[in-house]
C-alpha cells in the first residue's frame, strides 16, 4: 500500500509553509494539524524543523512528546539533526524515524552508524533536489541554500549502501508550487534505490499524487493542499483509490 | 483499571507502546526484573532491531527464564521482534534460539514475489491482515473486520509449525506471512498496534480484555 503523509515544516513553535522552502508563513499550531491529519486517516506524519540547521538544533522534541499522546501512526522527525546522540533523544520523544540531510553530507558514515545503532527502517536520508540547466539535479540543504556539489542520483544511492533505509524527495523547484511534483526526478532516484521513496514537493491536487506514485514513489508528502484547506487526507485517499493505487481502505481507518 | 506490564530490556518502542495502553486507560508497571515479571497480571514484549542482539539484553538482565515461567500463566503479547522472540530461533544474522514459547522458526522475508519480481526489504507499511485457516472468534482478533489494515516494519517473519497458531497472515508479492499468532493466553502481532491508528488501538483494548 502506498502511504498518504502529511508534512509538517515547523519553525519555533508554529507550523509554516513556504514556496521553494522559503518566504515562511505563519499557519498554526502544529499539535492541532498533526491531530486533525490522523483523525482524516494519514498513514504517517512528517515534522521537519525548517530552521534548525541554521541553528544546529532541533526543537521538535516538546512539540513531538505532545503530539504522540493522541496520534498512534508512525511519525518521521528531521532538521538539525547532527549525531547518534541527537537521533537517540528525538526517537525517545517518541519519533518512529529521523531524517537526515546536512549531517549526512558533511560525514555520510553517520548513516551507517545511525542503521547500525537503531536500524536501517529508522533512517531516512532527506534530500533537496535542485534542477540544473543540463538536466542533472545537485543536492542542497539549509532549504535549498546550501549547495553541496553532490548529484543526487549518485548520492541517494551511494546513501543506500550506507544504509539508509528510505528517501524523502524534496523538489525545491516544485516545492509550494502546486503544479505537481518532479515526476524525472523520482523516476531517476527510484530506478537507482530499492528502499521507499517519498515524494515531496508540488501537490497542488489530488492527481498529482497518483502521478508521483505511477513515476515510482512509495508514499506522497503533502503540506500546502492540507494546511490550506484545498483538500483532505481523506479526499485524496479517494481519489488514490479511484484511481488504482493500493491504499488503506477509510473502512479501515475509523 | 487493567494492569500491565511492559518488558524493558532497552526495546526502542517501548514508550510508544506505554502511550498507547495508557491512551486506553491502563495502569502500566515497567518490568526490569525478574521477580517483576512473574509478579505481571498481564505482560507485554515490546521489540525493534535485530534479533541476536535482543535475546543478548534479555539474557544480560537475567529475564529469559523469568518470562518462560511467566508467559504461559498471563495474557502475553509480543509486538513485532517480541513476537518472533516467542519463537525457537531465528535466522537473523546468525542462528539464535528464542524464548522457545511456541514452535517455529524466524526467517528473512522472501527477497522475491511468487512472480519474480524483487520485493522491498524491509518491509514497510500498511497491509490487510487476514484469516488463514484459523478462525478469529473469541481469539485477540475477533473484533477485526475484513476492511482492515496495520503497520508493519521488518524483514524477518516467524514460520509457525504448527498451522493453529498462526491467526493472521498479510499477502507480501503473492507470499502469505504471519502477521499474528495465538494459542490459548500468548498473542503476538508483527504490526504494530501502537503505530497502526485506530485499528490497533482496538486491539490493545482487546488484549487488556483478555
Amino acid at each position: 500500500m502506498i502511504r498518504l503523509i502529511p508534512r509538517l515544516d515547523i519553525k519555533g513553535p508554529n507550523l509554516i509553509k513556504g514556496v521553494k522552502l522559503e518566504g515562511l508563513r505563519k499557519i498554526g499550531n502544529p499539535n492541532e494539524y498533526a491531530r486533525k491529519y490522523y483523525e482524516q486517516g494519514a498513514d504517517e506524519l512528517l515534522y521537519m524543523d525548517a530552521v534548525a540547521s541554521l541553528y544546529g538544533r532541533n526543537s521538535l522534541t516538546e512539540i513531538v512528546k505532545e503530539t504522540v499522546k493522541s496520534v498512534f501512526i508512525p511519525i518521521t522527525v528531521g532538521g538539525g539533526i547532527r549525531s547518534v546522540a541527537d537521533a537517540r533523544e528525538i526517537l525517545r520523544s517518541g519519533a518512529d524515524k529521523v531524517a537526515i540531510n546536512t549531517a549526512a553530507v558533511a560525514r555520510p558514515q553517520l548513516i551507517t552508524e545511525m542503521a547500525n545503532t537503531f536500524g536501517s527502517q529508522c533512517v531516512v536520508l532527506s534530500v533537496e533536489a535542485i534542477k540544473q540547466a543540463d538536466g542533472r539535479w545537485l543536492a542542497f540543504t539549509d532549504n535549498g541554500r546550501e549547495h553541496t556539489g553532490r548529484d543526487v542520483v549518485e548520492w541517494v544511492a551511494e546513501a543506500v549502501a550506507l544504509g539508509a533505509g528510505e528517501i524523502l524527495l524534496t523538489s525545491v523547484d516544485r516545492e509550494g508550487g502546486r503544479k505537481g511534483y518532479d515526476l524525472e526526478l523520482i523516476r531517476a532516484v527510484s530506478d537507482v534505490v530499492n528502499v521507499p521513496v517519498i515524494a515531496s514537493g508540488g501537490m497542488g491536487e489530488a492527481l498529482h499524487g497518483v502521478e508521483a506514485v505511477e513515476a515510482g514513489a512509495d508514499a506522497i508528502a503533502m503540506a500546502d493542499i492540507l494546511h490550506y484547506g484545498r483538500d483532505t487526507v481523506a479526499g485524496i485517499r479517494e481519489v488514490c483509490r479511484q484511481s488504482g493505487l493500493a491504499v488503506r481502505s477509510q473502512e479501515a481507518i475509523a | 483499571m487493567s494492569k500491565v506490564t511492559l518488558i524493558d530490556y532497552g526495546a526502542g518502542n517501548l514508550l510508544n507502546v506505554q502511550r498507547a495502553f495508557e491512551h486506553l486507560g491502563a495502569q502500566v508497571e515497567i518490568a526490569t526484573t525478574p521477580e517483576q515479571v512473574l509478579a505481571a497480571d498481564r505482560l507485554v514484549f515490546p521489540g525493534v532491531g535485530a534479533f541476536p542482539q535482543a535475546m543478548a539484553e534479555l539474557q544480560a538482565r537475567n529475564l529469559v527464564e523469568a518470562i518462560r515461567e511467566a508467559a504461559p500463566q498471563k495474557p502475553f503479547m509480543g509486538i513485532c521482534l517480541g513476537m518472533q522472540m516467542m519463537f525457537e530461533q531465528s535466522e537473523e544474522f546468525v542462528l539464535t534460539p528464542g524464548l522457545g514459547l511456541l514452535p517455529g522458526q524466524v526467517k528473512p522475508l522472501p527477497h522475491f514475489s511468487m512472480t519474480g519480481e524483487e520485493m522491498t526489504i524491509p518491509h514497510m507499511g500498511w497491509a490487510k491482515i487476514r484469516p488463514q485457516g484459523v478462525s478469529w472468534q473469541n481469539t485477540l482478533l475477533a473484533g477485526v473486520a475484513e476492511e482492515n489494515a496495520f503497520y508493519f516494519v521488518h524483514s524477518y517473519y516467524a514460520e509457525t509449525t504448527e498451522p493453529q497458531d498462526q491467526l493472521a497472515v498479510f499477502d507480501f508479492g503473492g507470499h502469505a506471512i504471519t502477521a499474528a499468532v495465538q494459542r490459548d493466553n500468548l498473542v503476538g502481532c508483527q504490526f504494530h498496534p501502537e503505530k497502526s491508528g485506530a485499528g490497533g488501538l482496538r486491539l490493545i483494548e482487546a488484549f487488556l480484555q483478555i
